[in-house]
This record gives structure tokens, sequence and C-alpha cells, in this order.
């Protein structure tokens, strides 16, 4: 009946929802640069939250399970498109370009250099709130320079260079999740 | 009955109740409360001595189980069988707990047979079988009623709670949160759900204590912003940082320690006693109830040092050996100095957590102090320090928890649909081992929950049919400094070359924090099996047996459920019969209506002796009662007795009334409003 319907409807609703990729979930354009979505991510989550979060379909038993793997993967996406590093990786796949950053790890020396002087001050660094905090404060300029260069090259569609650029993020990340594990 | 039905027409009492009944069980260390929402209001459901902490002890007599403040006074008797602070244990293995501590139980080794150390690194071969980690099986502990473990004697605690429950609201709950601290890992989660199930409970939701905390107050004071919650728990610390925005409760991160609490602080006192009666430590007390003495003594210590600066005690041993005085003179500033680092240790906490949230102490709005400790006039002090504001302290740190549980719980079951949605957060990574005995995060801690990640493995060898995936739970690089969570077998995988098979494996941590992992190879068809062995927690065999053991406790919980509904439908009637004397006495001579007077008076006796209505609920129901509980062993046992002595009254009252029910009858038809009152029938 017409309750059999809805119900068909709203399978087939929360399926296509799994399928999508992170752009399409939070309904804006695959685009590096966040700044012209029309509502901020965090707002998108919570206006999707509230439609698919498990907690407001307890009286639902039977789609529950799936409800939660949707309400999953809106989280999951929401944190892939939070993370530069995981978004630029996203976009370079929708354009045909997959980077396996395991495997991938030829890098410019100066760049090399870089890293290895950012080891050092870590070391030296270790349990020292102070120092740690300026490194931090170092790599994060270093960050928002290379996002900002990404977020050019995404927008004249320079998809190779991007993933170059991608891949010293991916090493900065590291680093930063370094940093943060040596704070006492 | 007949009374029952002939009442006036749009009497409320008639309607049926079809709320659902919602509870919160806060399952503390020290102490535990349980709560629901009654008239729009969370409210604390007090025990049988009107208490609302109600101590988280058991105790395994000969015959009986005793929960609470009974199994309390048990503990300096015969601590060998009154296990206290259960919940340390839970989710954890012997060689988890700290070697300073000392435990007067009587703990069983597991680790007898097989006692080699699983640290095979090799996750593409099948080694299925040879993961039994013999070193990190469930602790047990041997009492008077045989072997128990962390999740039997939580499971005793709720159970105990629950009756509570009914006691108070006259009525099964139909949904049940109970938090854990926000710290708490898988196991620890799931030893606690199956805690709750053992004891009959359906649980809703496991709930981060500090989220509850932030619920009770935010949704009191309607207030938005940024809230930051201590919470200083018997055995944890517990820090988050919670957004309350248009209606979304948004946690935004999370810190802690399982291994710190106010029992930390009491330690302190403790070695300062024992400095001052020259007790040398060395002194091994083979009757432990000495150290319960003193640790008792220095709990009443740290509360009197929260109100004064200075505090004599006047400590008495009672042993044979020795029968002394002790003087014992404790000063705040001797307590403050020894507690400092403490103290400091959780503001190193907080800073984690502003850290890992971006934020700066002044981008908090409100300090919410959670846990009896947090009382500490020198934690008071740090934090108005540190945040340059005093904390809140408007809702008793004790209670906030339960409350902000009761409320969610309200939530959940569908008594109110508020527009407001809670995102709570997983506390700790969640990662998967690969070669070196490295960690590789699949789920990063402070990700939103529910959440899942979908990983892709493959073969390393020719024609290999199975793998197996070993999960942990931390921050740390090397599997050996993580939690072990669960060792996944996938077998059944189609024979390929080395690298052509690709199995998607999916994690997923739910609502409660829970993990959930699912498997399927995706170039063939053929479905992987995918096997669990849980690092910790319960194997299939334990979980049967203590189904089984379960279910020797169930006549005791229906004989609490049948007294419930005696006593409900007493009150029933003899709010009906009050109801048609105060309308209609005149049907009646004065010889019935002393008969049916002391027939009421009578029955109302029984159901005071054995109801705990809430005071502000029925004020015709004061507590405590006159009868008192001079014997609550003896008023347990006998419940089967009293079920049957309220239900024997109820019907003589009923039947003393049958009189006056067809009096009524004919009053209403000569009326005339027959016609809509047998409607009504």
């Amino acid at each position: 009946m017409n309750k059999e319907n809805e119900l068909a409807k709203l399978h087939k609703k929360l399926y296509k929802i799994l399928t999508e990729d992170a752009f399409t979930v939070f309904e804006i354009p695959p685009n590096f640069d966040l700044m012209s979505a029309s509502t901020p991510l965090n707002n998108k989550l919570h206006e999707l939250q509230k439609k698919f979060h498990p907690d407001n379909w307890t009286s639902n038993p039977s789609i529950y399970g799936l409800i939660t793997r949707v309400s999953s993967h809106i989280n999951s996406c929401y944190q892939e498109l939070k993370n530069p590093l995981s978004r630029s990786l996203l976009l370079l796949k929708l354009n045909g370009f997959h980077l396996d950053l395991a495997k991938n790890t030829q890098m410019p020396q100066a760049f090399l250099f870089e890293q290895m002087e950012f080891h050092e001050l870590l070391d030296e660094a270790a349990n020292d709130c102070d120092k740690l905090e300026q490194l931090e404060q170092n790599l994060e300029n270093k960050q928002k320079t290379v996002i900002e260069e990404l977020g050019s090259l995404f927008n004249q569609k320079q998809f190779e260079q991007a993933l170059e650029l991608t891949k010293q993020l991916s090493f900065y990340q590291k680093l930063a999740d370094l940093i943060s594990r040596q704070y006492p | 009955m007949a009374l029952l039905q002939i009442a006036e027409p749009g009497q409320q009492e008639l309607q049926p109740h079809i709320k659902n009944i919602a509870i919160g069980i806060d399952l503390g260390t020290t102490n535990s409360l349980v709560a629901s929402v009654k008239s729009g209001r969370a409210v604390v459901l007090n025990d049988y001595d009107d208490n609302s902490l109600i101590p988280s002890i058991v105790h395994y007599g000969p015959q009986e189980i005793l929960v609470g403040k009974a199994a309390s006074a048990q503990r300096a008797v015969d601590p060998e069988n009154t296990i206290a602070s259960v919940k340390r244990f839970m989710g954890r293995s012997i060689k988890d707990l700290p070697a300073t501590h000392k435990y007067p139980y009587k703990f069983i080794d597991n680790s007898d047979n097989n006692n080699r150390h699983d640290d095979d690194n090799n996750i593409d071969n099948d080694s299925g079988d040879s993961c039994a980690n013999n070193q990190n099986k469930i602790i047990n502990i041997m009492t008077q009623q045989g072997k128990k473990n962390p999740i039997q004697v939580s499971a005793d605690i709720l159970l105990y709670l629950k009756q509570i429950a009914i006691a108070r609201l006259g009525e099964e709950p139909t949904g049940v949160v109970v938090t854990v601290p926000a710290y708490f890992n898988d196991s620890q989660r799931q030893a606690t759900k199956q805690a709750a199930i053992f004891a009959g409970l359906n649980v809703i939701r496991l709930l981060n204590e500090p989220t509850a905390a932030a619920i009770a107050y935010g949704l009191e004071s309607n207030n938005e912003g940024t809230f930051l919650v201590y919470d200083l728990g018997g055995g944890t610390f517990d820090v988050s940082i919670l957004r309350l925005n248009r209606g979304i409760f948004e946690v935004v991160g999370v810190s802690g320690d399982t291994y710190l609490g106010g029992d930390d602080f009491d330690q302190i006192i403790y070695d300062i006693i024992v400095e001052q009666i020259n007790y040398a430590p060395k002194h091994d007390f083979k009757n432990s109830s000495e150290t319960e003495q003193i640790r008792q003594a220095a709990k009443i210590i740290k509360e009197q040092l929260s109100l004064h600066e200075n505090v004599h005690f006047t400590l008495k041993l009672d042993n044979q050996e020795l029968n002394h005085e002790f003087n014992i003179n404790i000063t705040r500033a001797e307590f403050n100095n020894k507690s400092a680092e403490l103290v400091s240790k959780t503001l190193t906490l907080i800073k984690k957590a502003l850290r890992d949230a971006k934020l700066t102490p002044q981008s908090i709005n409100e300090v919410i102090l959670v846990g009896g400790s947090t009382r500490m006039p020198n934690i008071r002090q740090a934090l108005t320090e540190f945040f340059a504001k005093p904390p809140l302290t408007n809702l008793d740190p004790d209670k906030v928890v339960a409350l902000g549980a009761a409320i969610l719980a309200d939530v959940l079951v569908g008594n109110r649909r508020d527009d407001w949605l809670l995102l709570d957060v997983a506390p700790l990574s969640l990662g998967i081992e690969t070669m070196g005995g490295l960690v590789e995060k699949i789920i990063p801690r402070n990700s939103t929950i529910p959440i899942s990640k979908a990983q892709e493995f493959t073969t390393y060898q020719d024609n290999q049919t199975a793998m197996s995936i070993h999960i942990v739970q931390g921050e740390r690089e090397l599997v050996a400094d993580c939690r072990s969570l669960a060792k996944f077998s996938l077998k059944g995988i189609p024979p390929m070359v080395a690298g052509a098979a690709r199995i998607k494996v999916v994690f997923q941590i739910d609502a409660d924090g829970l993990l959930l992992v699912s498997a399927a190879e995706e170039t063939s068809h053929t479905a992987s099996s995918i096997e669990v062995k849980p690092s910790f927690g319960l194997t299939a065999d334990e979980i049967s047996q203590m189904l089984s053991d379960s279910i020797s406790h169930a006549p005791d919980d229906m004989n609490n459920r049948l007294l419930s509904e005696a006593i409900v439908d007493a009150n029933a009637l003899i709010k009906t019969v009050n109801n048609a004397i105060a309308k209609h006495s005149n049907l009646l001579d004065d010889t019935q209506q002393q008969q049916i007077m002391i027939a009421m008076d009578k029955l109302e006796k029984i159901i005071q002796k054995n109801t705990l209505a809430l005071p502000s609920e029925q004020p015709q129901i004061h507590m405590p009662h006159n009868t008192a509980t001079t014997d609550k062993l003896e008023d347990n046992l006998d419940i089967k007795a009293q079920t049957a002595y309220i239900k024997q009254l109820t019907k003589s009252l009923n039947e003393l009334t049958q009189n006056f029910a067809a009096a009524l009858m004919d009053e209403a038809v000569r009326v005339g409003l027959t016609g809509q009152r047998i409607d009504k029938i």
C-alpha cells in the first residue's frame, strides 16, 4: 500500500546516499576551496544528521541498521571534506588521478631536506610544550601555503601538479601527527 | 474492581499510562545512581533507605547477595567477598591492574596452562587459532558464591538499581541509558553493555558520562556555547569539550585517564595516616580489614578537608593483636601539597583536549564539574585560575550524570520530541596492525559517531585462502602500546595469485561507541566468513554459562515485579474508595464506613512498608516510614509473603466495598447517568 511504497522509496534513497561521494552527500560543488559552498560544512552536517541520525529513528527498528550506516557515511564524508589531504585525494580520484601515498614517495630533494630539519627540531622539542607549539605553528604556516596553492591548482584543473603538492601535504600531516604525540 | 469501573467519567486516574518508562543509570566506580524523568523533570530515584548514592559494592554472602549500603557494611568485616570499585576491572585483565594497588580479593589466575606472549606480527597467514591471548583473559574473583567476573558483579549492581527503579516507578523500565567514562575503550564498553543485558535491562544507549553531565546542564540552562566538563570519578578522569548550538549537542573533543580518580586522592590521605600511626607498610595485613578501616577513615578525612583547614580524627583499629586509638591530624595545606601532582596531571589533560579542539581556555564559556571529588577546594581553585572563571556548581556533581542519562533516555524512548540531537565522538583512535608491529589508523579519535571506514586488503601469497586482521585501539605507534581489541580471521578467500584478491573490510563504530566489523571479497562473489576473537571480554562459552547463571537470579526479579503489581492494584483501589467515600459517604452507615477505613488503613500500612514512593510525588506516603527498616534482609526474603498479604488485603477491601459499589451504581442509575456509565464499562 501507500505506506509500503513510502518505505521502499526511503530504502532506495538511503541506499543511494551510501553510494554517493562526499561532495554529493554534502551538496557542494566538487571544489578544493570550500568557501564557494552556500552553507558552512558544519551546518550542513547538522542539517543532515538531524535527518539521518539513528537517534531520530529509534521507533523504526526495521531500518535502524541501515540508518546507522547512512549516518556513519555522512560523518565519514564530513571528515573527508574537512581534512585538506583527504579532500584533495578525493578530488584527484574524481578526476581520474589515483595517488597511492604508500607507494608514491618520490619527493624533491629540497623538500626532503626541509623534512629532515623538522624531524631534528622535533627530537629537540620532545616534552617541551613551548618548543612543540612553536614547531606546530611553523608547520601550520607551511601547510597553509600548500593548501592555498592547491586551491588555485584545482581551480585551474592542473591535477598533475596538484598531485605532487598533495604528496607534500601528506608529509606535513604525518609530521603534525608526530608532533601532537610528543606533548607530555 | 467494581468500584474502579463506576468512577466519575473524565477522572484522570482512569486513563491508562501509555508513557514509556525510561531510566538513566550512572554506573560509577564508587557509587551508582538511577534517575528518571517524572512530569518533565529529571529526578534521582532514591534507594530503600532514601539515599540517592548507592555504593557500587556487592557482597557475596554464604546465602545472599547484598548490594549498596548493606554490602558496604560488609567491607570491613568480610573484604574478600565484598567487591568494591569493580568498574576498575571492567574489560581488563590482571596484568592491566596497577601493581601499586593492593586488593583484598582472591583473583583466579587464568594464565596457568599456556602463558606465552602472542605478539606474532604475521597477519598474512592463518594464525586464527593461535591468537588466544591467555594473558588478556577476563578477571575472575573467587567468592563464597563461586567465581565472579566484573561483568557479573556489575550486573548484580544494575539488577539492584533496576529493582529500585521498579519499586519507585511501579513499572518495569522499557529503555535504559547507561553511562560510561568517555575514555572507556571498546572492551570496557562491551563489558558494560553485557552486564546490563545480564541484568535484564534493555540498553538503548551507552552514553559518555561527561556528555550526560553537559546534557543535564545545557538543557537546564538553555545556554548555547562551549562547555568543558571536568569529570573526576572514583577511578577515572575525563575531560570533554562540547558545543551546544542550534539544538545540536556536539562533542568536539575528549581526553582522559582511566587510571586517575578520586581514589588516588584517598590514597594520599591513606599514606599520610599510615605514616602518622607509624604503621610499617611492609607489615602485610593478612586481615585486610585494617587496610579497609584506614581507607574508610581516609575518605571521611578527605571530605572533611573540603570543609575545614585542619582535621583531627581518632582512628580506632579493631584488631586482635592491637586495639589502639590513633590521633590523626591532617591539614589542608599538607594534603594540597601532596596532591598537587595529581591536580596538575588533570590540567595537562585539559590542555590536551583544548589543543585537539583548537581552542583556548578563554573560548570555554562554562566549566562543568562531575564527581564528588570535584568538591575538593584545591581542584576548584586550580580550575578557577586556569579558566579565569569559577566552575558551575548549581547541579550536584554526584547526580548530574544520572540526570543527563535520564533526560536522554526519555528522549530516546520517544517520550519527548525536542528538536535537539546529540553528536558524540569516539574517544580513541581505531587502527589495525601492519607489518612490523606498527599501527595504521583507520578511524582517528574524536571522530563523530556513528562512523564507518572501509579498508581494502589483499593477499601476500599465491592461493592464500585466509588472513587475520588485528584491531587495536589507542594513539601509540606500536601495536604493543595500544589496546588489543580483537583478531578477525577472514576465511574462505578464493585461491588467487598474490595481490589479486580484494577484501573489503568495513569498520564501523555505532552510536554506543561499539565496534562492528564486516568483510567481503570483492572480485569473486564468494562470501568470506569472518570470525571474531575478542581479546578481552567473554568467549561464547562464558556468555552462555553466565546467561544460565543469571536465570537463577530471575525468580528474585519476578517476585519484585509481582510485588510492584500488587502495590499498583492496591493503590488504585484505595484511591477509588477514598474518592467514593469523599463524595458519597451518605450511602454508608457508620459501621460500614469504619470497617472500610480499617481495612484501607491496614492495606496502606503494608503498602507503605513495601513501597518507595517519591516523596515529591505522593506526599501522603512519607519516608522514612515508622515501621522502619529494622530488618531489610527479612523484608527481602519475605517478598513473596508480602505480595500475597497485599493481594489478600486488597481482595478483602474489594469485597468489603462490594455493597458500597452496588449502592453507588444504584445511585448513579437513579440520577440518570446510566447510559454514559455503562458505555464506560
